[in-house]
């Protein structure tokens, strides 16, 4: 009896010690944090569309600025000339057929971002998750040979697209392997899956990586990234309607 | 009644604008824009950029109004856009429309003979110079002349404050046509800008600058709302002798839905002060359905329209021969003092509704109203991408007034008998480059 006392005083000494090296959810959250949210970028993009059978590809260059601005201009043949910019709070498309700056309204946002799975939202969300969620860690898996911890996050805010999301976060490298959004209702919307992420001033960054619109049955978007620049000054100049239509 | 210009409308749309063209000076223009986009698309890595879209289209339409029982029409359309860095703050524009067509796409002989057009067997063809402008990009302003694109207002359909170019929802696929002058543009912060204009006269053949536009224009842009005030002057011409003084105000107001007001007050100093002078359009957009259903609606109220809401819309026409509504549009007369425009009356709705059936179907189902005369002009667009670039669609547009749905009662405008179609099909197949 007494050495079944002991054994079992062990164990839980043994797994109170095991949990105290976890990392905490917010610590995890606040890792994510600082590998993923910039203060500035610009990149070379490409977007691979596959949906209902059709494959379409479209390039493009962008700069983003905080979690407030972005610029994003589509080089494609078939787009070409058709510019975006988010700046406080709201998005202007430059159209090369009908030459003029056009306002997207509010409600638009959450469409679809030229056919891909990404919203308007999306693309020029980049506020930190832990300014806008409380995280909860709900254990580890292994995703493709690779242990992850999983996060549960809960938005603070009624008015976030996605009241909960699910990430999973390497356990070694911090990279956000996985995510998965999700509306009010519980069901899924959206899964993001990494598929490289590279070391880029002293941060991993995600360079490519697969979204799936789960309302889009079959669709994925396969978004790469190159000539990637973090938190170097982009001047202000970049986020204007003077940009918008030179 | 009140004299307002413009085109009259074709019962199969055009796409481009359809502005009378000398044939002189397109021809003479016409080499010059083929050898700079030749080059353009023959030069190196930093060479100028060559984009464009190329349109095939049939359409049939079956007559009204005197027009006849059945027409049908081939076209060939491409506009080819070109930009090109000169120097480290100069960049050249151009852009020019070629297109064969053959059939209804054709104006009709008389104005034929004085355009571009070159008409032989089978098809006739002709080139159109669409933009040609240059901009400088300075330190605090930019600067640009030639024929470029200068747009102002935020209508969705109807937009009267764009007063030098503006829109027609009845043909919203149009490329918007440029005009003959220079902007300076200044931007005080990175979300308002304020330009400064310059247009040369209505009449291209005046040299007396007579109705040339000068003007300011400015908006500002909030997280919410948007705001563009506009004042120019139209110098003296032949019926305003002391000139033109037009006031513009455009708003955008995002409360869920989207709200647009858009008005321009156009004061004739020696005609007075009056509704006359007014052209304001209120409309609202919004997204149900996850997006996949658009709707948009608008109000126009036209004051410069050539008819008041009790007047026939046979006053447009000259009675003297046989009866407009036996004579096909093309063919009709105006009458004294007037010069019909797209709109001529007071009152207009447009209601709009875009569903998407995935990202690559989408249909359209609008209709314009004329509420003085209770005309409508209900069209149905659908259209698919079978691959990235293409886009093919088809479109019935189906004129209805009173008197073709009763057999009695008036004429419409927008009815069958004024734009001389009962209803019309156009399919089209557009790639872009």
């Amino acid at each position: 009896m007494k050495r079944m006392i002991v054994s079992a005083l062990a164990a839980f000494i043994l797994a109170a010690s095991a949990r105290a090296q976890d990392p905490s959810a917010a610590e995890l959250l606040a890792r994510v944090d600082s590998n993923e949210v910039y203060s500035s970028i610009s990149y070379k993009g490409r977007m691979t569309i596959e949906y209902q059978g059709k494959r379409y590809v479209k390039t493009f260059e962008a700069f983003a600025r905080g979690g407030s601005d972005s610029y994003v201009e589509f080089l494609n043949p078939e787009d070409k000339g058709t510019k975006y910019l988010k700046t406080e709070g709201r998005l202007y498309v430059y159209s090369p057929d009908s030459e003029e700056v056009m306002l997207i309204s509010g409600h638009l946002l959450k469409e679809s971002m030229m056919g891909s799975d990404l919203s308007y939202e999306d693309t020029i969300d980049n506020e930190k998750l832990s300014a806008r969620y409380v995280p909860t860690l709900a254990g580890k898996e292994t995703l493709e040979g690779r242990e992850a911890w999983v996060l549960d996050l809960a938005a603070r805010k009624k008015t976030e697209s996605y009241p909960r999301q699910k990430l999973w976060v390497d356990v070694v490298t911090g990279d956000l392997l996985r995510f998965e959004l999700y509306a009010l209702s519980g069901s899924k919307l959206k899964e993001y899956v990494l598929l490289k992420a590279q070391a880029i001033g002293g941060r991993r960054f995600p360079v490519e990586f697969e979204m799936r619109d789960l309302l889009r049955k079959g669709s994925r978007t396969v978004f790469l990234m190159s000539d990637v620049v973090l938190d170097a000054r982009v001047p202000d100049s970049v986020f204007s309607l003077r940009n918008l239509e030179r | 009644m009140s004299a307002a210009a413009g085109p009259v409308p074709s019962p199969v749309p055009l796409r481009r604008p359809s502005a009378p063209r000398r044939a002189s000076a397109a021809r003479r223009a016409a080499p010059a824009v083929l050898a700079l986009l030749a080059a353009a698309a023959g030069a190196g890595a930093d060479a100028p950029e060559l984009s464009g879209t190329l349109v095939s289209s049939a359409a049939a339409s079956a007559g009204a109004g005197g027009a006849a029982v059945f027409s049908m029409g081939w076209e060939e359309y491409c506009n080819l856009r070109l930009k090109a860095a000169a120097g480290e703050r100069g960049t050249v524009y151009a852009a020019a429309n070629l297109v064969a067509a053959s059939g209804s796409y054709l104006p009709p002989a008389a104005v034929l003979a004085q355009t571009a057009f070159v008409a032989g067997e089978n098809y006739a063809a002709a080139l159109e110079l669409e933009r040609l402008y240059l901009r400088i990009r300075g330190e605090a302003l930019d600067f640009e002349a030639g024929l470029l694109r200068l747009s102002l207002g935020y209508g969705p359909a109807w937009r009267p404050v764009d007063f030098l170019s503006p829109p027609n929802p009845l043909v919203p696929d149009a490329r918007p046509r440029g005009l003959l002058g220079a902007v300076v543009s200044a931007y005080p912060s990175g979300t308002s800008r304020i330009k400064a204009f310059l247009a040369a006269p209505t009449d291209p053949r005046d040299a007396e600058a007579e109705g040339t536009a000068l003007g300011v224009a400015g908006d500002v842009h909030g997280g919410r709302a948007s705001l563009l005030g506009l004042y120019a002057f139209r110098t003296p011409e032949p019926g305003y002798p002391r000139g033109r003084h037009i006031a513009g105000l455009s708003a955008k107001l995002e409360a869920g839905a989207g709200f647009v007001l858009d008005a321009l007050y156009e004061w004739n100093p020696d005609a007075g002060a009056g509704w006359n002078g007014l052209r304001a359009a209120v409309g609202a957009d919004y997204s149900l359905f996850g997006g996949d259903l658009y709707v948009l609606g608008q109000y126009l109220y036209n004051g410069p329209g050539a008819l008041d809401p009790g007047d026939d819309v046979g006053d447009l026409y000259d009675s003297s021969g046989d009866p407009w509504y036996e004579t096909a549009p093309a063919e009709r007369l105006p009458a004294p003092g007037v010069e019909p425009s797209a709109f001529n009356r007071r009152n207009y709705l447009l209601a709009s509704f875009l569903y998407r059936f995935g990202d690559y179907t989408r249909a359209t189902l609008s209709c314009a109203a004329c509420l003085d005369d209770l005309s409508f002009l209900p069209s149905l667009t659908v259209e698919h991408e079978p691959f990235q670039g293409l886009a093919v669609s088809g479109t019935v547009r189906v004129p209805l007034d009173a008197r073709s749905l009763s057999g009695s009662g008036g004429y419409g405008e927008l009815g069958p008998a004024n734009s001389g179609s009962r209803g019309s099909v156009t399919l089209s197949a557009k790639l872009r480059f």
